[in-house]
This record gives C-alpha cells, structure tokens and sequence, in this order.
C-alpha cells in the first residue's frame, strides 16, 4: 500500500509534440484575460529556493517524489511565462512564431501537467512560503490553461455542464425530488426532533436566502435540517430557491469562467428574489467562491453574502437560539476546512457553535490556519480515478490524526470534507462517524418532549 | 597596497553603494508600474491589509514558524539573517565608515555580539551549502545562482572576521582588500539575483491578491452566458 502511487495519465490526453504550443498559446490568451500575469512576474525574482513549501505539503510528505511539490509546478510555470512571455527576453509575440524543438525539450510539460491535478489547492505551501509565494494561485492558473485547451477530470466537467446547462445542479436531482424533499425534510424535523419548522421556498421580498451544496438535499438531510432548525428558531426571514439550489462551485477549482458562471445564479436568484443577504450553508468552495468573488460580479451590488457558519454563531451571541448542550456528549473532534479556515479566515464561529451545542470536542493537531487538507481538496475528491491516490496519499495523514484524536465522531463544516472524510474513515476502517456542525446543532436544539406527546398539528 | 585600499573603500564602495540601492528602486519600480495597472484593471478594487500587514509582520520575524518546523535547513536559513543584516549596518569599523562619508550616526553593536553574529552567519551559510550539495530534494531544485550566491556571502563575512585577528593567514591589508572587495561584489550582485527577494518581500502577497482578481476588459469574463442580471 505505500509503493509509490502511480501517476493516472488515463483522463487527460497523452502530451504530444505540440502540446506545449497548445499550453503556450492558452497561457497567452488567459494572461491577456487576466491579472494572472502580475504575481507571475514578481515570483519568478522573489523564490529563493528554500524549499518549505515542499516540505509542508501534505502530498509530498506521503510520496516523497519532487514533481509532488508545489517548487516544481510553480518554477515550471514561471519558467515557460519567462521565456515566452517576459517582455524583457521576448522581443517576438508568441503567436507570430511556432515553438521550436528545443524549447519543447527543455520543460517537463507531461510531468506539470499530471502534478497539477496532484494538488489539493489547500495553500499549506503558501502559509509556508516566507516570501508569501502564493503556489495555489499558480497552480490554478496552471488549470485554467488545463480548461483552456479542453482537459478537465472527467467527473468535475460532466457536474458543471449538468449545474449550468442541465437540471441547475451537479448532481442532476430535478426539480420535482427537490420540492419532495423538502416536503419530507419539514416532516422529519418533526419526526426526529419533536419541533416544528418551515422550509420556505421560493419566498419573494424576504430577507436572507439560503443556498446549501446540493449533497444536504439528498446525503447530508441532517445539515440541512439542522440549518432550517437555526433559521427558523432565530426568528429569520429567510427562504431556499428551489429554482436554483445548489451552492457548489468546481469553477474554484479549475476555471474563473465557471465560478462566475455559477456565482452569476446564485445571484440573479437573489435578485429575482428580491433579497438582501445570501447565506451560503455548509460547503467549503462554495463559501470561498462567494465571499472572494462576490465583489467582482458586476451585479451583486446592495446584496450582502455571508456564510452559516457567521449566522448561527451571531445568533448565539444574541441569544436567539438556546442549544442543549448535553444532547451531544460523545467525544468529538473539529476538521477545519481550508476554504473556510485558510481561505476565508472563519476560524471561530464553527468552534463557539460547537462549545454551545456539545460537550466534549477536541481540536485536531495542527489545526486553524496550520491544519492537513481533508484529503480531497482542489476537486480531487470528485474526480473516481483518483480514489486510491486520495486515499493513500493526502487522506492517510487525515486518518492518522482522527486516529490520534481518540473521537467517536469528526465533525466538518464542509460537504466536500464530510464525503473526503467518509471515505478516509471507511478504507482505514475506523469506528468514527462523520457530521456536519448543523447535524449537531439539530440534535442540540431538539425539542425536550418527544414528538408522539405533542398535539396534532397536520 | 594603500592606494588600492584607499580606491575600494572610497570611489569603488560608492560607486557599488549607487548600484545596489538604484538596482533595487529599478527592480522596486519594474514591479509598482505593473502592480498599480493590475489594481485598476480588477472589477473589485478591496484590498484585505489587515491580512497582508499581518503576514508582512509575521514573516519579519517568523520565531513560531521556524521552530515548529524542527527542521534544520529552515532554522539556519532564519538565523544567518540575523548578522547578515546587523553587521554591515551596525559594526563599529562600519559605523565609522558610514559616518565618515555621509554624516549619519549610527548605533554600534557591541563587540562581543559582533563576533557572535558573524560567527553565526559563516556557520549558517556554510551548513546551508552543506545541505544544498548533500539533500537530494535540496540538490534537485537548487540552481548555479543559489551557490554562488551562498559564496558570496561567505567571503566578505570569513574575511572580515579574520582581518585583524591573530589566526588571518594572509597580511592584514591583504584581508582587508579580500573583503572590500568581496563585499563589493556582493553589493552589486543583490539588485541582479534571487539576493533582491528583500526587496519583494513585503510585496508577494500584494500581487497575489491583485493576481486573483477579475479584470473588467476581459471578454470571456464579461459577458455570462446567462445574461447579466434583471428578472428572471
């Protein structure tokens, strides 16, 4: 099991001759497109080769195999925008001359590119980097000429084509299920939980509107109950879209044009609903893509977005929720999100909402801004052929440390951790549930009467 | 002997002085120009300084960091900083120096720390070159620039801690000129290398935010595929 897992040239197109004039000319066309070309310029003179970005990486920690760190990828990539792009060494444009020979012999573009869809995106490297390289920014910029010449993981470009152009969802669920689960979910609050609630949807001129992953319609119901449980008891106007209800956004991992496009619904939504703050609820990229990109959607002016996580635990500073604590007595361990924690900088709301609805939670060691990716960051956890790389690879140090941890029960913010971390859990067989943070708070906030004694209020 | 100590130590020390520091304001501007036109071009011109502050503070001195990382390429890297920084500025022979030919005052380290300084420097710099040859990771990815540039710091630092001293194998002036002229050849080289990261330094996280940002002219980006907004 820990023989060098082997590289997947299976999904992306083997790299022939002129490969890397397809990479030069997608590189130039993102470039002129783009800021890309600033961050670019100003690494290729600060790195000074010091290495602790590699020796923080949680892939390379696994594999120990160099074209696993986040040096190699950026040095190649500044590399190939030095040479054909600098303007000080390139008097000549690219597109007027063809890639010579030689230059396709010098850089190592089958190598690149499979490294790129190697990288969790979690930006450990960059939190490393002292000169503040920022490794993620290159690594993505490097996947967005990827997107540009037509190679993206299968699995992650059939979501996004059926999220934008099909049903409005990467998981292909149609309208009517969606209506219907709601109906079952308002149903089995009750059943579960002994209190009553109402999902509202499609609810014109209301305050807030709650856009979840699409995975709590279906795998993860417990968040999404746990979320109008919250909601409801705060006394918020809120409603969910059934129209458009699906907040994740795989553009933050491979493609600008993507995430604007998704961003771009969530936000015509809000406006055909007339609301004023968007709530985005449990899912790491979706939080990141929001709260980074809502300011650079040319429409999203007057309309605030905020994450679950900062709305629950406002509501319990307010007092507007009044969680049992000792509903949830099993020892629990917190699993930080990189696009929450690292990225967005949401570091206490999730551990003040777990202080106030558990009794026994444990932090992981590192964790915060230090924290060890989940394992299927950056898209890897969607894409099947990288299932025995995620496991071996990034998930092993995950399941390592929940081990350490001694908890019955991993508790993550994020619908992409919570699927990474089932996996890790069940392929190293350890005896630890997964939750999400609102699955605890609906147990929290469950009602002390059981459902049967309450009257009946069909 | 004396005249060409005398010429280093005056003409040829200002003439490399001017290169470094207007190397540097040209790398610095190279930069600038690039960064304000990145600034303007982004749809959403926010900026997050707190943040940028904070990482610009942290790595000034990243104590925490590095001695989280147990790891002794990292370590070293830190502390040879430390004198390489101190003791050209803050030497007494040097202060002398700067105060002979441009009027300023400057504090003086104390001897003592002086020598431990620099002692710690030579060390650091010479375990460094030692881990760049002998680490397989380390030897990969270093380039003929990162040795050099290790030399070059040597010299002027071993010179300068021999000159005077009982154990310099060579004359006193003899030393003296290895390491004005050593220590030139650095200055010159800093504004031209990897040597000018301090420069760029408080800057990479800047462009980072900058280089994420959307641009309004860019047509792929403007125009959605599923219009700009308005009812439904």
């Amino acid at each position: 099991m820990n023989d060098k897992v082997e590289y997947w040239p299976r999904l992306m197109k083997p790299v022939e001759d002129d490969t890397l004039d397809e990479f030069i000319r997608a590189m130039g066309k993102i470039l002129s497109e783009s800021n890309y070309g600033l961050p670019l310029s100003v690494y290729a003179q600060t790195c000074t080769g010091c290495l602790r970005c590699s020796q923080e990486c949680q892939v390379f920690q696994q594999t120990q195999d160099f074209r696993d760190t986040p040096h190699f990828r950026t040095e190649e990539i500044i590399r190939l925008y030095s040479e054909f792009f600098l303007p000080e060494k390139n008097g000549q444009s690219i597109v007027e001359r063809t890639v010579t020979q030689e230059e396709r012999e010098r850089f190592n573009l089958k190598d690149l590119i499979e490294s790129l869809y190697r990288c969790t995106l979690c930006r450990r490297c960059t939190e490393a980097c002292p000169m503040g390289i920022d490794h993620r920014l290159v690594a993505r910029f490097g996947r967005q000429i990827l997107s540009e010449m037509g190679l993206v993981p299968k699995n992650m470009g059939s979501s996004t084509v059926e999220q934008i152009f099909g049903l409005g969802n990467t998981s292909s669920f149609p309208k009517a299920a969606i209506i219907d689960t709601l109906d079952f979910l308002e149903e089995d609050i009750y059943d579960t939980y002994g209190v009553e609630c109402i999902i509202p949807r499609d609810k014109k001129n209301a305050d807030c509107l709650m856009i979840s992953p699409i995975s709590d319609y279906m795998m993860e119901a417990e968040t999404l109950m746990g979320i109008s449980m919250v909601l409801d008891q705060m006394g918020l106007d809120w409603t969910v879209s059934t129209k458009y209800c699906d907040a994740i956004n795989y553009g933050l991992f491979y493609d600008d044009r993507v995430l604007m496009t998704v961003l771009d619904k969530i936000i015509q939504e809000a406006r055909s609903l007339k609301v004023k703050t968007v709530i985005i609820g449990e899912c790491g990229h979706a939080t990141r893509a929001a709260l980074g990109y809502w300011k650079s959607h040319l429409n999203s002016a007057g309309i605030e977005v905020k994450s679950i996580l900062q709305v629950t635990s406002e509501a319990l500073h307010k007092g507007l929720i009044q969680p049992n604590r000792k509903k949830n007595t099993a020892k629990i361990v917190l699993h930080d999100p990189c696009n929450i924690v690292r990225a967005c900088g949401i570091y206490k709301p999730q551990r003040e909402i777990l202080e106030a609805c558990s009794t026994d939670y444990v932090e992981m060691h590192p964790n915060g801004r230090h924290n060890y990716c989940c394992g299927g960051g950056g898209g890897i956890v969607i894409a099947e052929d990288l299932e025995e790389f995620r496991l071996q690879v990034p998930g092993k140090v995950k399941a390592d440390q929940i081990k350490a941890s001694g908890a019955e029960i991993v508790c993550a913010p994020c619908a992409n951790c919570k699927k990474m971390l089932r996996e890790v859990v069940d392929y190293y067989k350890l005896p630890v549930s997964v939750v999400g943070i609102h699955d605890l708070m609906a147990n929290a906030l469950a009602s002390e009467i059981p459902p049967q004694k309450k009257p009946n209020v069909a | 002997m004396d005249q060409a100590l005398d010429f280093t130590q005056g003409p040829l020390f200002r003439l490399a002085f001017v290169i470094l520091i207007a190397g540097l304001i040209r790398r610095f501007v190279l930069i600038a120009w690039p960064m304000l036109a990145a600034w303007i071009r982004a749809r959403d011109r926010s900026l997050n300084w707190a943040a940028i502050f904070r990482d610009i503070g942290v790595w000034l001195f990243p104590i925490g960091h590095v001695w989280r990382s147990k790891d002794i390429f990292t370590i070293v890297s830190y502390a040879f900083h430390i004198g390489l920084i101190l003791v050209p500025l803050f030497l007494m022979e040097h202060v002398s120096l700067w105060t002979a030919s441009s009027g300023l005052t400057l504090p003086v380290l104390p001897k003592l720390a002086a020598d431990i300084f620099t002692v710690v420097t030579i060390l650091g710099v010479s375990i460094l070159l030692v881990v760049r040859i002998v680490s397989r990771l380390v030897r990969t990815f270093t380039r003929t620039e990162d040795y050099v540039a290790l030399l070059l710091i040597l010299v002027p630092f071993l010179s300068g801690l021999l000159a005077g001293r009982p154990w310099n194998p060579l004359s006193c002036n003899a030393m003296l000129l290895l390491h004005i002229l050593s220590a030139e050849a650095l200055m010159i080289t800093i504004p031209f290398s990897k040597l000018s990261h301090c420069i760029f330094f408080p800057f990479s996280r800047l462009c980072a935010e900058l280089g994420s940002k959307l641009v309004t002219d860019s047509a792929y980006l403007y125009k959605s595929p599923l219009s700009e907004g308005g009812e439904s």
